[in-house]
């Protein structure tokens, strides 16, 4: 650990890490209006999760991925699923009140908002387990 | 109460069955649920003795189509529930008491009730598609029961077999059934009898009546399909009691019985469905007499009776269809109790040889007494029930107009054979003295009771025929528009031919019984041209096509990634071309906007970046160059007003350089992988592929064949989906069924890799689930593509 080498990625990470995860969320939250999104958010955040694993691979994710993944399935199908119990057809927007946020401001509160955490969960899940095991395969084949 | 309560409450059964097994073991719980199809049967029976009238039920179901969720209990539904029901709750008792010892006993009970459902659904559904529904199902559950020993592999190919024969048949006769709803414009089946005049003259009805019979014939076992039906013995016997012999093969005729009010009254139905049923008829008795094995003995005269089935309702007459009706009652009591007696000496000596088993009266005699008195029914003794029956049958077929000698003629040797059978099955085992299998274990009371009620039954009713005629089988016959006066069931006809007829039966069956061994030849002739018969037909056609898939397989599917990119461009590339050849618009150069400084400053950057990673050394430098071009696309983006576009790709191409860079260092040096000729060719590809989607992309520019979307879009973004984002608003509302089918194909994609890179820890896990065929030293197949590391 003298090394700076070894000491610089870590320390950066420590930084890095959760301004990713917050900017994310932000990237979510803001992207009906402004550039952003859930897909977008969640490949900020998957990399994020990635980069955490890199630097001390004994910390990967707690939770499995890939039910992950389906839960983020599952609450983008509630979504879609919600407005069938008002008599309306799937998938039409059901819109509520409004909320205001630090840095992001008015948000609008509607069931394309649960959709669009959905994606966001579901591409946080699959891109992180794509990098996660690939980068857990090359270092087995190292040991 | 409601007639779908008939659908329900066995399928409320099956799903308590498990929790009943638990608590009670499978021979009480066997008892505890015969009690629901019991209760089914009682309330059908007490219904026909009131001579109450059809209940019917129906529930929109596919409304745009006129398909309903329709259910008629009738005089003929009451018949075939009753028969179902009443025998269901038989093999209940039977199937738990047979399984006790078996750890998987609930999983019979939860597949045998849902069967229950389905087949009595086939018989209640007064729709085609709803009969249809249900038609597949019992394929299915019969599969499942066939397959109940998994674990053994004749088991796995009877049930497919099993499954590929009567699948295909439905295929056929939702085919049929639907060229039926075509001509008709009607899914009702009471409603269809009233169309019959216009159904036979319609241009569809021949194939409509083919593809229906395609069905038919495949469920009921009829030449050339009967082979599934032997092969199904691999079942546990108390599946082949119910389903082999008193039900689902039995579900072709009822079709038939239902469809013929519909379309009988034709020249075709009758010369194709009747000499099918009668040459089924002949090859039952004959591929019969010379098995060994009870079940096999069984199951072949099982397919003789389908065959007189069929035939009688071939002939169309009212007399015919009345003893079709009675003689499918009479056949599910003593063939059932036969198939239960059967299976009890199975599980008592071990054995179904009949030339190893005898003298086991001693052993098991009231098994002998409901042996004895089936066998007798079966024989057409008086004063059973099957007596009454083979009268019938002599005389319908007496009365045919034309060919009346010959086809009775062929009727008696038919069941002078069945005689044969009967006595070598329930009679030849329990006389003479100790046979060379002992008794191992003694049956229980559940497994001896089933048959010994459906033997008596077979027997008592036989003395009062005129009620059973008054309750079940005149409504039965009535209620599809036949004539039920026409047929009398009475035990004494007087002194006529078909009295003389059934004297000469009993005569010619018991001389054949005791010359049976003469016989043998017939097996060694069926061997001599087995490569011409129907079953090793389906057997090299079956193994025909698994080599064609994996020669397919191997052909396609070869592995090597480069071919695969190679193909994969190669094909797009063709087809954009082919299709700008045919396309409108030109390719002039006049609307374009000449590019800025900035965006030819990033094709240029661009430009070599791609450059770069063709002559760059190592594979880190490679990567990192093709990021660059990735960078670059992402510029672009920014350029021409995509900030979501450039983000993403921004983000995208990140994630691709570390994914890279964790892989590729495991890999051979670039020098290594490929000669120059490989790589000429993959230059050219390339070009290719490049060339093709310039072109495509230069000539969407001049091809606006409708008014711009982007407009409205915009437009309605603010006002109806409250977002000032178009992308975002097009990703998440307006088209984001799309979305759903993308995440959901993403997660789908994580979960393949994930389980190709963790394989080595799935595999293990799926080769052997229960952790039992290691120590048992049985091989299970794995698919043979999957290979192991």
């Amino acid at each position: 650990m003298n090394d700076p080498r070894q000491s610089m990625l870590p320390a950066a990470c420590r930084l890095v890490v959760p301004t990713m995860a917050v900017l994310s969320v932000y990237l979510l939250l803001r992207g009906h209006n402004l550039p952003g999104g859930g897909f977008i958010g969640g490949l900020v955040m998957a990399s994020a999760l990635v980069l955490r694993t890199m630097v001390d691979p004994k910390r990967e994710p707690k939770i499995d991925l890939i039910t992950l993944s389906g839960a983020g399935l599952l609450v983008a199908l509630a979504s879609a699923a919600m407005p069938l119990f008002t008599g309306r057809t799937f998938f039409t927007g059901l819109w509520g009140g409004e909320i205001w946020l630090p840095a992001i401001g008015k948000l609008k509160l509607g069931t394309p908002l649960l959709f669009d955490i959905g994606v966001f969960i579901v591409v946080t899940a699959v891109a992180a387990k794509l990098l996660l095991v690939l980068m857990a395969q090359s270092r087995t084949r190292d040991n | 109460m409601e007639p779908f309560w008939i659908i329900l409450a066995p399928l409320v059964a099956s799903l308590a069955a498990p929790g009943i097994v638990r608590a009670l073991g499978p021979g009480r719980a066997g008892v505890v649920l015969a009690a629901v199809p019991f209760w089914i049967a009682g309330w059908l029976l007490k219904d026909a003795f009131t001579g109450a009238a059809a209940a019917e039920w129906s529930h929109p179901w596919l409304p745009a189509l006129g398909v309903d969720l329709a259910l008629k209990v009738g005089g003929f539904e009451r018949l075939f529930l009753f028969l179902v029901s009443f025998i269901g709750g038989l093999v209940c008792i039977y199937g738990g008491s047979y399984l006790s010892g078996d750890g998987k006993a609930a999983r019979f009970f939860v597949i045998v009730l849902m069967f229950m459902a389905a087949m009595l659904g086939v018989i209640a559904a007064d729709d085609l598609i709803l009969t249809f529904v249900f038609w597949e199902l019992t394929s299915l559950t019969s599969f499942l029961l066939v397959g109940y020993k998994f674990y053994d592999m004749a088991a796995r190919k009877a049930a497919l077999q099993a499954l590929l024969v009567t699948a295909a048949g439905g295929l056929s006769l939702l085919a049929g059934l639907l060229l039926l709803t075509r001509i008709t414009g009607e899914t009702r089946i009471s409603m269809l009898a009233a169309h019959s005049a216009e159904i036979a003259a319609s241009p569809l009805f021949v194939p409509a009546l083919l593809l229906v019979l395609g069905g038919v014939f495949t469920k009921s076992a009829q030449v050339p399909f009967h082979f599934w039906l032997p092969g199904a013995m691999a079942a546990p016997t108390p599946v082949s009691a119910y389903l082999h012999s008193a039900t689902m093969v039995k579900a072709g005729v009822i079709l038939l019985a239902k469809l013929s009010p519909a379309m009988s009254q034709t020249e075709l139905w009758g010369w194709i469905v009747a000499p099918v049923g009668a040459l089924t008829m002949l090859t039952g008795v004959v591929m019969a007499i010379y098995q060994t094995d009870l079940k096999r003995l069984l199951a072949y005269s099982t397919v003789s009776v389908l065959g007189t089935l069929v035939m009688l309702l071939g002939f169309g007459d009212s007399f015919s269809f009345k003893t079709a009706m009675f003689l499918a009652l009479v056949h599910g009591f003593y063939k059932g109790a036969l198939f239960m007696v059967a299976g009890t000496v199975d599980h008592a000596t071990g054995t179904r040889d009949v030339n190893s088993l005898s003298g086991l009266r001693k052993s098991m005699p009231w098994l002998g007494v409901a042996a004895a008195a089936a066998a007798l029914s079966m024989s057409g003794v008086p004063p059973t029930l099957g007596f009454i029956s083979k009268e019938l049958l002599y005389e319908a077929k007496l009365s045919l107009p034309f060919a009346r000698h010959s086809v009775a003629a062929l009727g008696v040797l038919a069941n002078a054979l069945a005689v044969a059978i009967a006595l070598i099955v329930g009679v030849r085992p329990f006389l003479g003295g100790h046979g060379s299998a002992p008794v191992t274990h003694k049956p229980g009371p559940g497994m001896v009771l089933p048959p010994v009620v459906l033997a008596t039954l077979g027997l008592a009713l036989g003395l009062v025929p005129g009620l059973l005629d008054r309750v079940l089988i005149s409504p039965a016959a009535l209620a599809q528009g036949f004539d039920p006066k026409t047929a009398k069931l009475t035990l004494w006809h007087g002194f006529t031919p078909v009295l003389a007829l059934s004297v000469i039966t009993l005569l010619l069956g018991a001389a054949i019984f005791l010359r049976r061994e003469r016989f043998a030849f017939l097996g060694r002739a069926v061997d001599a041209v087995k490569p011409l018969t129907p079953s090793a037909i389906y057997q090299s056609g079956l193994d025909g096509l698994l080599r064609a898939a994996a020669y397919l397989t191997d052909w396609i599917q070869h592995g090597q990634l480069r071919v695969y990119v190679r193909i994969t461009l190669l094909a797009a590339s063709l087809l954009i071309l082919l299709g700008l050849w045919h396309a409108v618009g030109d390719f002039s150069l006049t609307t374009m906007v000449p590019p800025g400084f900035f965006e030819t400053m990033v094709v240029l950057l661009m430009s070599v970046s791609a450059i770069a990673a063709l002559v760059a050394k190592s594979r880190l430098a490679a990567i990192l160059c093709l990021g660059g071009v990735g960078y670059s696309v992402a510029f672009l983006f920014v350029a021409y007003g995509a900030p979501d576009l450039a983000i993403t790709q921004l983000l995208v191409e990140t994630l691709t350089v570390v994914l890279f860079s964790f892989v590729i260092l495991r890999l051979p040096q670039i020098r290594n992988i490929s000669r120059r000729r490989t790589r000429r060719l993959d230059g050219a590809v390339a070009a290719i592929a490049g060339l093709a989607m310039t072109l495509v992309v230069w000539k969407s520019v001049h091809v606006r064949t409708h008014e711009s979307i982007s407009a409205g879009i915009i437009e309605c973004s603010a006002t109806e989906a409250y977002g000032r984002n178009v992308v975002n608003v097009i990703l998440v509302d307006f088209r984001a069924l799309d979305t759903m089918g993308e995440i959901l194909v993403l997660a789908l994609a994580g979960l393949g890799v994930t389980a190709l890179l963790a394989r080595k820890r799935v595999l293990s896990r799926i080769e052997d689930p229960l952790g039992e065929h290691a120590a048992a030293g049985e091989t299970r197949p794995v698919n043979p593509h999957v290979k192991t590391r």
